[in-house]
């Protein structure tokens, strides 16, 4: 039986929720305790403003104000239609994990004692990871596993921040891709072993938007298959050599108009590439 | 009908905020500032050196100089950076654990091609300012005016700008980008002459790398 712990960045992250939901499905896999990092925190808020800007707004207004009806009047495939194809019944963690008996926990942060606490008490094998911060390492070594987090990139080549936005600007949609890699946390920015990775294909009236849609659904998939591969041994992490790849930081605006068109180029020239 | 109009609202003022980056503002803001610095007679030599090459790359850029400007600073258009003694800077010793030493910048800037160490050392700068943001750069080995280490942060932009041109690494240009708007905001205060001389230089440097990088 593998034991594991949700770590969810909100309450409602659909993402967790999915996760929650179909690790309580999943044979030989025992959901332990769930920790969800609090949504108000001054602190964080002004940390987040000074990295993000005016994006943060927009993130406030898609997280919090539109909630899983953001995903409406999309024909993508994205974590709403994947909740629909799941049955997803479950509206918050706190309730899920009321239903199903488990420990809830509702921090500041990540790395409080008290998520200590609670991972020390579950004695896990592994811990999801499914967002909300920097993990720090006297959490990431109690896992008996490690600490599992999907990216939203190719690893090792795209580490840290808006690497869908970074692999476009950089020209590489056609040699590394858009997808998504399996790895275990380490002290460094996704530089931990690699356990699967997958990419995605791109269509004509793809944008950054419908990409990361596709993507947090491959997120979920990546998880599930690598929990369930580690839980039958089948998987293997392979260590990254910090050479391979570089950290991205948060892209500023004009780099993101480039990368927009640059987006729309790469992918005009591979459908043109296609059809001959 | 609440949410459709928050959500207008909030792209509305995402909108506002990348406006006040655009290739308009920023050539609108140094133009305007280049224009009332080069009525100024009084410039010390650096700044002057300062302005002369902000004229060159203003021109490079197709953006108007203005001839008052032209005549203020024509003769030392000519003479060029004053050669700088780096005796004491070495890769290793010009930025450890976020301190700067005086002259790093320029310092790292010398190198016109491809040096492991100073590679490395700029991995660990770009990794400082997008870390640290606007906390950054701030702390220096010896004591220094607030000028100085005004300048000496203007550099480091100036560096990045640059090295995103030599390495076409785009990373580099887009740490300049945020440190030149943290500068332009910090600018809207009272500073010097050669503080804002230094700050549309950088300013500048960023444009240049944005229009052969970015193709803006």
């Amino acid at each position: 039986m593998l034991k594991i712990v949700i770590f969810a960045p909100i309450d409602n992250s659909l993402y967790a929720r999915l996760l929650a939901n179909e690790l309580c499905k999943t044979e030989d896999v025992s959901l332990e305790a769930i920790v969800v990092r609090s949504h108000w925190n001054w602190s964080r808020l002004q940390s987040e403003f000074a990295r993000d800007g005016a994006r943060l707004l927009a993130k406030i207004y898609q997280k919090y104000v539109l909630g899983d009806a953001r995903f409406r009047n999309s024909n993508n495939r994205n974590l709403s239609r994947y909740a629909q194809e799941t049955g997803l019944e479950i509206q918050s963690l706190k309730a899920f994990a009321r239903s199903q008996g488990l420990p809830y926990l509702l921090v500041k942060d990540l790395n409080d004692p008290a998520c200590e606490n609670i991972v020390k008490q579950s004695a896990p094998d592994l811990v999801a990871f499914t967002g909300g911060g920097l993990i720090r390492p006297n959490i990431l070594a109690l896992p008996k596993l490690g600490v599992l987090n999907c990216h939203t990139g190719i690893l090792p080549p795209y580490r840290g921040m808006d690497v869908v936005e970074w692999t476009a600007a950089e020209g590489r949609v056609d040699t590394v891709g858009f997808g998504a890699t399996l790895h275990f946390m380490d002290k460094g920015v996704d530089t931990g072993p690699i356990i699967l990775k997958r990419t995605i294909s791109t269509q004509s009236e793809d944008d950054f938007k419908t990409i990361r849609e596709r993507l947090e659904v491959l997120m979920v998939e990546l998880m599930l298959e690598g929990i369930r591969g580690l839980r039958d041994g089948v998987l293997q992490p392979q260590p990254q050599n910090s050479e391979d790849g570089r950290q991205y930081f948060v892209m500023h605006a004009r780099v993101k108009q480039f990368a927009n068109e640059q987006l729309t180029e790469q992918i005009n020239l591979s459908n043109m590439g296609k059809q001959s | 009908m609440i949410k459709k109009a928050l959500g207008w609202l909030l792209g509305l003022m995402a909108g506002w905020f990348d406006h006040e980056t655009s290739v308009e503002n920023v050539r609108e803001f140094v133009e305007k500032h280049y224009r009332s610095l080069a009525l100024k007679q009084n410039l010390p030599e650096e700044t002057r050196n300062d302005m002369a090459q902000l004229r060159k790359l203003l021109l490079q850029l197709g953006w108007q100089a203005g001839e008052k400007a032209d005549l203020n600073v024509k003769e030392k258009e000519k003479t060029g950076q004053a050669p700088l003694d780096f005796a004491d800077l070495n890769p290793a010793n010009c930025f450890e654990r976020g301190v700067l030493r005086p002259g790093c910048g320029r310092y790292l800037d010398q190198f016109s091609t491809a040096n492991a160490e100073r590679d490395v050392l700029m991995q660990r700068l770009l990794r400082h300012v997008e870390v640290k943001r606007q906390a950054s750069l701030q702390k220096f080995s010896q004591e220094l005016p607030a000028e100085a280490q005004w300048l000496e942060r203007c550099d480091i932009s100036i560096l990045f700008s640059h090295y995103a041109r030599r390495t076409r690494d785009l990373r580099f240009l887009n740490a300049a980008f945020k440190l030149d708007e943290w500068n332009i905001k910090m600018m809207r205060r009272s500073l010097s002459d050669a503080g804002r001389v230094r700050l549309l230089l950088a300013l500048a440097e960023q444009e240049i790398s944005a229009k052969e990088l970015l193709a803006c």
